[in-house]
């Protein structure tokens, strides 16, 4: 009877914590025909509480030395998490950065971060921005400091660890654990994909002039292989800026950048990394300027791209299949209002 | 009651002047950028007057709302707290036209340079107000209410860019203006020049070229931009 006893209790509690776990774990699907992420959800499943504990942070200027700048002020959800309007993107202090900040989006899907890959975790890239003093300015001891003396805060870190004191390892997880969730996968694309809609014949037209000269880099569905690539862009002589040569000391990495997605591509003007372009026209025009010359023979835009001004068109109706107003104005990552003022 | 054969056109001319009074008319207003009253163009380099300075503006954009008409005897028509976003570079939206119920024009006309703090406090709009726009900030600064971008010989920023993005609603540091313009005669069409000139210090934008936050240099600023607007016509 004893025995009986001591099995039902078992069960119980194995129950109980079961049921306890699933309910604080945080649901992320990968898109039907999407690749496997990079990143390993078996290993790091996501869990609620830090996924919205980290959804704070990231919206709250607290991690800025002055409070004046939040991660949000240059990835706004508005703009797919980037930082329209701007060529150059800003910190505190109206101190001017060298590159556009890029959209955070499918960030499961990569192995490095930035538009030199200089960082290969999320958990770093994280922490970077908090501390550059182009950027936020601040030190991560006073960050703790902040967080760590609002009792909204220190609830919710006991919510999502335990014990209500929060560290830089779980600063780094949480804001981890809420850009993984930032999927976009609902475009008119991705529902023509599903067979649920069809393209209009135009951006058919587009599609197949996207297959034929784009997708070797802007790989579907995700829209990038993420790799780095030289694309014809001259160096700004102010700006200085080597790309990934900056981070492997390889001279054959000049100007190479890594390629983003063309996701949402509405939302996130300016484009390239220094936001030259505030048109999607002037990125074709750039393209079909610089692909097959001299200076980039032998790399995948080593053949001319000569296309009409219809076709041109037809190109940009297909690439505006790729916005998502759904992920745009999704309230699961958007303002926390109800905490956040 | 007997009609004469006079009575039905006599009938006839009062109603018409009755409706036409109540009818209003249409009014215009109209942002022209100018540099010492010469026009300025996008893109445009143009002399500062500061020895062989020279300065091109490549984006200006601002919020009016918040239109009045004091002086107009007549009730003040509704619905005119909406935002507009006036690019003065393009003939699209650098111009806005309305019905009033001012047949004959107005001669004081007020707006709020900016937005006040309930539109910067309640989140993304649509049109004029759509953070696609570029004007939206975050939560907790809402929108920029003026936006002056360009390039100055003399300046010492990255590739010579001045920026400067002016907004902020929290005291002290709010930025939306009161603007009123006078013009003698009612006027139905107000071409309004905004003097750069008057604005944009070139000594400032060579040592400070960017406020891109809430603060005092965006109020200092604000007020200049304020005071730079003038009714066209005026003397």
């Amino acid at each position: 009877m004893n025995f009986r006893r001591g099995y039902l209790i078992a069960f119980l509690l194995i129950s109980v914590v079961w049921s306890l776990s699933s309910f604080r774990q945080h649901p992320w699907q990968k898109p039907p025909g999407w690749p496997e992420p990079i990143y390993d959800f078996r290993m790091h499943p996501l869990e609620s509480g830090k996924v919205y504990l980290g959804r704070l942070l990231f919206y709250d200027p607290i991690l800025s030395l002055d409070s004046s700048v939040s991660c949000a002020s240059c990835h706004s959800p508005y703009n797919a998490f980037a930082h329209t309007d701007h060529a150059l993107s800003h910190g505190i202090g109206d101190s001017i950065g060298r590159r556009n900040a890029p959209a955070l989006q499918l960030l499961a899907w990569q192995s490095a971060f930035m538009w030199d890959g200089r960082f290969a975790t999320l958990d770093e890239q994280t922490i970077f921005p908090i501390t550059h003093t182009g950027e936020m300015g601040e030190e991560l001891d006073h960050v703790l400091v902040k967080v760590n003396r609002k009792i909204d805060y220190r609830k919710l870190v006991a919510g999502a660890y335990g014990d209500s004191t929060l560290t830089v390892p779980r600063l780094q997880e949480s804001i981890r654990q809420f850009l993984l969730t930032l999927v976009s996968s609902e475009s008119k694309y991705d529902s023509v994909m599903r067979k649920e809609q069809s393209f209009t014949l135009q951006e058919q037209k587009g599609y197949s002039l996207f297959r034929k000269h784009c997708n070797s880099c802007h790989a579907e569905p995700l829209f990038s292989d993420f790799s780095y690539e030289k694309n014809g862009l001259s160096p700004d002589p102010k700006l200085q800026d080597s790309g990934r040569m900056e981070i492997t000391r390889n001279t054959e990495d000049l100007l190479r950048f890594k390629t983003p997605s063309l996701r949402n591509l509405r939302y996130s003007a300016p484009y390239m990394h220094d936001g030259r372009f505030r048109t999607l026209r002037e990125v074709i025009a750039h393209y079909t300027g610089v692909a097959g010359t001299e200076a980039l023979k032998g790399s995948r835009l080593g053949k001319r791209i000569i296309l009409s001004e219809n076709e041109k068109t037809d190109l940009l109706a297909f690439l505006l299949t790729l916005n998502d107003s759904k992920f745009i104005f999704d309230p699961a990552h958007g303002f926390p209002r109800e905490v956040l003022h | 009651m007997i009609l004469s054969k006079y009575s039905i056109p006599v009938l006839l001319f009062v109603f018409s002047i009755g409706t036409s009074s109540a009818q209003g008319g249409q009014f215009k207003f109209r942002f022209c950028p100018k540099w010492v009253k010469n026009p300025v163009g996008i893109t445009q380099q143009f002399a500062t007057g500061m020895g062989r300075d020279s300065m091109r503006i490549t984006a200006l954009r601002f919020y009016v709302s918040g239109l009045t008409f004091p002086n107009e005897n007549q009730m003040q028509p509704e619905n005119l707290n909406q935002a507009y976003l006036i690019d003065v570079f393009d003939t699209n939206r650098n111009q806005v036209t309305l019905d009033l119920p001012f047949a004959d024009g107005v001669t004081t006309f007020c707006f709020t340079f900016g937005l006040d703090s309930m539109l910067n406090t309640s989140g993304i709009g649509e049109g004029d107000l759509d953070p696609v726009e570029g004007m939206y900030w975050t939560w907790q600064s809402g929108f920029i209410h003026f936006k002056i971008e360009g390039d100055y010989s003399m300046g010492e920023g990255p590739k010579q860019r001045f920026e400067y993005h002016l907004g902020g609603y929290r005291s002290p540091y709010s930025t939306a203006r009161q603007v009123c313009l006078h013009s003698e005669k009612p006027t139905k069409d107000w071409n309004i020049a905004l003097e750069l000139d008057r604005f944009l210090d070139p000594a400032l934008v060579s040592v400070k070229p960017r406020v891109m936050s809430p603060g005092p240099d965006a109020v200092r600023l604000i007020e200049r931009g304020a005071s730079a607007f003038k009714r066209i016509g005026e003397p």
